[in-house]
């Protein structure tokens, strides 16, 4: 959160931002234009998402273009690839795995998978880790809360 | 019935066995992940609200109500001890973390429990007696007034929001908008389902408060956040002990930011972290030594932490009355109570007086867990916070994947909440916050439905949502917010608190 409260957004902050926005308007825009509009009268589905989309893409607007009148403010957006694709890479291989191979193998792998996003990463600790995690998850989902998911299936 | 009535109802339904315990483990579940660094209140209740589909009403919102003032409790530890800029109490470090390097630790944690009880027990009071005449009030209002109301509370919380109004509108607009994902009611028209079948029923509230709030704050924390250490054994029984001066300097404080709290608890986009905010500005405008703030002033700490709980139990007025959230923890509070078919609003404290009451007499029960929990156990807390950060966000991640699986045993809402983690992410480094998405989320589909209803009363006609005089009111005070804030640019510029987060965040 500390970086939210700081300086306020700089110029490609505004514009990376903004240009987003409209994107975004436009794209919900292209789809909700064909659902029925309806009348005043009786509102149909795409009445409401349509403003809505409008409002987006003029806000939107209006950031891309303080961003292009501020050149104050270089801060660059650093991205954690690193973080990133640990994470995502962990919960995709959870989520194709939890159904078919089951809670343990998923679990194990999204704790040693999404802890690669430490850059000094300890095999012993994080096998550890995995062993107690997947242990204490085992008991609390399957043989307390019983999700419909085995252990194991292989 | 009469108010004495109501309470002795509340404790028939708060001392049940069962609302005991559920009420024990949210506020012990909160308070631990509020005092894990990287999860906090939004995520704390996200993560459990699966759980509470399958227990009563009352029950879960007992738990999920315990899991928010929980967190709030919790977060101020590792505010003070480790400097960890938590959402709810990233003003307490300002003042906690250097009391505790003078080694004032145990004054700090005790005086912030004592504050935290007093802004609890005063918005415990003003919830229990404002919220029927506010229900009453609010039962005469009709279509055009709803509208107005939600239009109202959308302009609130972008003027309130931190960060620029611009920025907070998008959020909220894009709220709306992945609020209408699924069936439209009206028209039985499937919108942005994308023929995915999963999404006729819209995407929950709590794959998308995991995603922004959970997996994004992992994402940006994990490899980055260098937790300093702490010893439980410095924090000793005679170390908690105020000295006469704190007292002196701490209880006009108290008042002062539960007043304040209590106040901005009830306004839309207000809630607790603009609460706290706003009354450690306060403090530091109104004493007489201000360079004392940042250095370990000790009213720096209490009054923002009396206030975020002060506004924390007040949110609940408008979320219960009206059924419109004030900040994103009543947003998912509300949708997990709309899923049990209980819909809060002017009906409800009529429909539902055990909920109600029980609810409130759980918030006493709840707040003196809390008290026990940081008096006589706050050694317990302090050792969780040395567990490193390379431990625990693994841990809290698998909590969250496994979380979302349970909500529809779904491996589809998996997928999407590291979807929703990871624009979450984007959104932090484009600078747009998460919480006014999470109230549009849950605006939207109540604005749409409310402007149709309206619509076909009047024929169709726009201005008719004008005429009445409540709706006529509340417009007009909504465009002169919207004028205000946009004239005003940056919103209201609350002094930011520039943090001095060496020790939370290495580079």
């Amino acid at each position: 959160m500390s970086e939210i409260a700081k300086s306020p957004p700089s110029a490609a902050q505004n514009l990376i931002g903004g240009s987003l926005a409209v994107a975004f308007g436009i794209a919900v825009l292209a789809v909700a234009s064909h659902y029925p509009m309806g009348s005043l009268l009786r509102m149909g589905p795409g009445f409401f998402p349509c403003v809505i989309a409008v409002l987006i893409v003029l806000l939107g607007l209006a950031l891309v273009i303080s961003g292009l009148r501020s050149r104050a403010g270089a801060s660059s957006i650093k991205i954690q690839w690193r973080s990133v694709l640990a994470i995502a890479l962990g919960v995709i291989l959870f989520a194709v795995s939890l159904e078919r191979a089951g809670l343990v193998p998923a679990t194990l792998m999204l704790v040693l998978v999404s802890s690669l996003a430490e850059p000094n990463w300890r095999p012993h600790r994080v096998a550890v880790l995995a062993v107690v995690v997947t242990a204490l998850v085992y008991l609390l989902f399957v043989t307390v809360l019983q999700i419909p998911v085995s252990a194991v299936s292989l | 019935m009469s108010f004495w009535n109501n309470l002795a109802l509340g404790a028939e339904v708060a001392f049940t066995t069962q609302n005991l315990l559920y009420c024990f483990l949210g506020v012990t579940l909160g308070n631990l992940m509020g005092v894990i660094p990287g999860v906090g209140a939004v995520a704390a209740v996200s993560i459990l609200l699966p759980v509470t589909y399958h227990i009563p009403p009352s029950a879960g919102l007992i738990m999920l109500a315990g899991l928010y003032y929980g967190a709030v409790y919790g977060a101020v530890t590792g505010a003070i001890l480790l400097n960890i800029p938590h959402t709810v109490s990233a003003v307490e470090c300002l003042d906690g973390y250097p009391m505790a390097r003078q080694g004032r630790a145990g004054v700090a944690l005790f005086m912030t429990t004592i504050a935290s009880l007093c802004g609890s027990i005063v918005g415990i009071v003003i919830l229990a007696l404002f919220a029927p005449p506010v229900a009453a009030i609010a039962l005469t209002f009709e279509s055009p007034d709803y509208f107005a109301l939600v239009v109202l509370g959308m302009t609130g919380a972008v003027a309130l929001a931190r960060g620029s109004p611009i920025r907070s509108f998008i959020m909220i607009l894009t709220g709306m908008l992945i609020g209408l994902v699924g069936m439209d009611v009206t028209s039985a028209q499937p919108r942005f389902t994308f023929g995915i079948s999963e999404f006729i029923d819209g995407i929950s509230i709590g794959v998308i408060a995991m995603g922004l709030f959970g997996v994004a704050e992992l994402i940006a924390n994990a490899g980055q956040l260098r937790v300093g250490t702490v010893k439980a054994s410095d924090i000793t029984w005679r170390s908690l002990l105020p000295t006469r001066d704190d007292i002196k300097r701490s209880w006009p404080a108290i008042v002062r930011g539960t007043g304040l709290g209590s106040f901005f608890g009830v306004l839309p986009g207000g809630g607790s972290v603009l609460a706290s905010i706003i009354a450690y500005t306060t403090e530091k405008q109104m004493a007489a030594e201000p360079d004392r703030f940042g250095q370990g002033a000790i009213e720096g700490v209490v009054a923002p932490e009396a206030a975020a709980n002060a506004a924390c139990q007040t949110s609940f007025v408008p979320m219960l009355t009206l059924g419109i959230p004030t900040d994103p923890i009543t947003a998912v509070m509300l949708a997990a109570l709309l899923i049990k078919g209980v819909s809060p609003g002017p009906d409800f404290i009529n429909a539902h007086p055990d909920i109600f009451w029980g609810l409130v007499v759980s918030f006493v029960i709840g707040n003196v867990l809390l008290v026990i929990w940081h008096i006589p156990f706050i050694r317990l807390w302090v050792r969780l916070l040395t567990v490193p950060f390379d431990i625990l966000f693994p841990s809290v991640l698998v909590l969250i994947c496994l979380g979302v699986y349970t909500i529809h045993n779904s491996t589809l809402d998996v997928l999407l909440v590291l979807v929703f983690g990871c624009i979450g992410y984007g959104m932090r480094l484009l600078r747009f916050e998460p919480a006014p998405l999470l109230i549009g989320l849950v605006l939207g589909p109540l604005m749409e439905t409310y402007l149709r209803r309206s619509l076909i009363v009047s024929h169709g006609n726009v201005l008719a949502l004008a005429e009445r005089p409540i709706s006529g009111t509340m417009l007009l005070v909504s465009a002169l917010i919207l004028i205000w804030t946009f004239r005003k640019r940056a919103g209201i510029k609350v002094e930011g608190p520039s943090q001095p987060n060496s020790a939370a965040r290495a580079k």
